[in-house]
């Protein structure tokens, strides 16, 4: 069955230049925000690089003329955990929900994903009247959090879909078959089994609430979160340490994704070593 | 032991929506009896096991174990044990953790759960995969996991879900010979659903064939095989041929019918039968010879239409203006003696006592392996 060496054709070459310039599109602009970010304490908005420093990155911190942009960072930061939390736990138990055919299954799904679909600017604004109708002040960890929600929740749900796809009701039947009570299955076959999906869920989770912005815009009250700090430096700001922000928003995205890795990597060495500890 | 693991079934009825999955079935399991249900996909045999096993609520009737009546209580605490057709091993656990998970559930001690669970493995041979996961093991391996880890519940009744459906034909005349063994060693009650005929006549002490939700017949393997209840049961165990005939006369000795093709069959034991009746009787394929010359009575002749070498037999398929085809086992140096030829006419003539009259309606084909 040896196989003949075979000549590319052309349409591997085009394919191949094709996927080229689509990688370049997708990494490109932030390639161009993380070089730029690095720009000299002379240096402009554009190329050419006018020396290399970390001076933007300075002046972002000490500097008193880019807003709030630790406190935005803050609670960023504390409404994506906010958002992880909820949409993991909630989207765990609708995902389950929705495997039987309940009554009105099919329209509460269709409610609750169609927040997807409604421009989240309009949304916002809504949510906004809601709460003040209803007495709320505007806060970032309440109206905030329920803007977040209308976005964290449908997609988190989508992906619980796919998780639950893979999951086979049989284990859960032969949990109850060895005499496990509902929370016992629960907790000792259902949960540890569809773990590394629901990581993925609570990741979503933080990333979509963590870059929000039209939801954001107003529903937060009077303290800003970090995308809509951001937004307004690009207006009023017209130094290089718009690009050290953008780079530093990144890193922590990373960071975070890194980190759910790293938990997953522990948690599986750890059951191995419980394993080897039981001999 | 016997008594505690006594089953009986009454009146149970499964329905889901319109559909009768089970159709008001009574059953008698004795105690220690290995007990196989058979029947094509859907005739609502996994799911009568299912409702033993608690899985499902019946719509009506009891289900009694022992002495207890058991149709609402909570799976896991009715003394039952299923084993799952895909073995629903968990794969996040150790096979020894998959083992000792009833005892987790009952807060038994860690040391105290796996030393058992050890034990049990031991007893299946794969003590020393006891740290492996499931998905490290063969099929036959993770059958055995799947087998010790029902049995550490010391169940009255094991209920098997087509236990043997997912492994190659070796290990399956292999596992067949364990689970006897070890029924036996345990003299528990064994429900094992099959859709295969050979399985269940091995296996059992009693058979219980099922069609569209009903039990067509219950009885021992020997007496299913040799004293169908229905065209159905006769067709479905296989190894019969199933006639069609109308009642000419009847008296003690028996009933006389005539078939389409004018030929005449005694039916012994049919006295109470009123003459110009449609009935239909079943004769062994192996219990059927070829003979120089049409018979008046109890013969059957046709074209032969296939000719099939088994070994330690040859089956001719005639073609006889039946519905189906008329089967004739052959010893194979009986056949090689005088070899036939497709299309050739052949006469078949048989003993009187060998037609069984088949009083059951139910007259589906009920073709095994429908999947």
């Amino acid at each position: 069955m040896s196989q003949a060496p075979t000549r590319r054709g052309a349409d591997f070459y085009l394919l191949a230049g094709f996927f080229a310039l689509f990688v370049i599109f997708l990494y490109g602009p932030m390639l161009m925000i993380f070089i730029l970010s690095f720009q000299g304490p002379t240096g402009g908005l554009t190329f050419p690089m006018r020396g290399v420093s970390t001076h933007w990155f300075q002046d972002l911190w000490s500097s008193s003329r880019y807003g709030d942009l630790g406190g935005g960072l803050r609670r960023s930061l504390g409404l994506g955990v906010l958002s992880l939390i909820v949409t993991a736990v909630v989207c765990l138990f609708a995902g389950l929900a929705f495997r039987h055919r309940f009554w009105g299954a099919g329209p509460l799904f269709y409610l609750s994903i169609i927040s997807l679909v409604v421009p989240g600017i309009l949304l916002g604004l809504g949510i906004s009247q809601l709460f003040q109708m209803m007495g709320f002040r505007l806060a970032w960890w309440l109206s905030g959090l329920g803007a977040h929600l209308s976005w964290t929740l449908p997609f988190g749900l989508l992906i619980m879909f796919a998780v639950l796809n893979r999951f086979d009701g049989s284990w859960e039947e032969a949990a109850r078959d060895a005499g496990a009570r509902p929370w016992q299955v629960l907790r000792l076959v259902t949960v540890p089994i569809l773990f590394p999906g629901l990581i993925a869920v609570a990741l979503f989770g933080f990333t979509l609430s963590y870059d929000e912005m039209p939801r954001s815009l107003l529903t937060v009250g009077g303290k800003n979160t970090l995308p809509i700090e951001i937004s307004n430096m690009t207006t009023n700001v017209t130094t290089p340490a718009l690009y050290a922000i953008g780079t530093v928003t990144s890193l922590i995205s990373f960071l975070v994704i890194a980190a759910a890795f790293l938990a997953i990597a522990i948690i599986q060495k750890r059951r191995a070593s419980a394993r080897r500890g039981a001999d | 032991m016997t008594d505690q693991s006594r089953i009986e079934i009454q009146n149970v009825t499964k329905l889901y929506g319109p559909v009768k999955a089970v159709n008001n079935v009574d059953l008698t399991i004795d105690g220690g009896a290995y007990c196989c249900m058979i029947g094509p996909s859907g005739c609502g045999k996994t799911t009568l096991l299912r409702m033993i096993a608690g899985h499902e609520v019946p719509t009506a009737g009891t289900i009694t174990i022992g002495a207890a009546d058991v149709t609402s209580v909570r799976t896991g605490s009715r003394g039952t044990a299923l084993m799952f057709q895909n073995y629903a091993l968990f794969p996040h656990l150790t096979l020894a953790d998959n083992v000792a998970f009833s005892l987790r559930v009952k807060g038994v001690a860690v040391d105290q759960r796996r030393r058992e669970a050890r034990e049990m493995l031991e007893r299946v041979q794969l003590l020393h995969l006891a740290d492996r996961v499931p998905s490290e093991l063969s099929g036959g391996q993770q059958q055995r996991v799947a087998l010790a880890r029902a049995l550490i519940t010391n169940p009255k009744v094991l209920l098997l879900d087509e236990p043997l459906s997912a492994l190659d034909e070796f290990l399956r005349l292999k596992m067949r010979v364990e689970l006897k063994r070890l029924q036996t060693e345990l003299g528990i009650t064994f429900i094992h659903v099959t859709h295969t005929q050979p399985e269940a006549i091995a296996l059992a002490d009693q058979v219980v064939v099922m069609d569209h939700g009903v039990i067509d017949q219950a009885a021992t393997p020997r007496e299913i095989y040799n004293h169908p209840s229905s065209p159905y049961v006769a067709r479905f165990m296989g190894g019969q041929n199933v006639l069609a005939a109308t009642v000419q006369s009847a008296s003690v000795a028996g009933a006389v019918a005539t078939g389409s093709s004018g030929v005449s069959f005694d039916l012994p034991g049919a006295g109470d039968v009123t003459p110009g009746t449609d009935v239909r009787f079943s004769v062994r394929r192996d219990r059927v010879h070829i003979v120089d010359a049409p018979a008046a009575r109890n013969s059957i002749s046709g074209k032969v239409s296939n000719i099939e070498y088994q070994g330690t037999y040859v089956k001719v398929a005639l073609e006889a203006n039946q519905d189906e085809e008329f089967m004739v086992y052959m010893n194979d140096e009986a056949y090689f003696d005088r070899p036939r030829e497709l299309g050739e006419t052949v006469h078949v003539a048989w003993e009187p006592v060998m037609n069984h009259m088949l009083r059951g309606a139910n007259n589906s084909t009920g073709r095994p392996h429908e999947d």
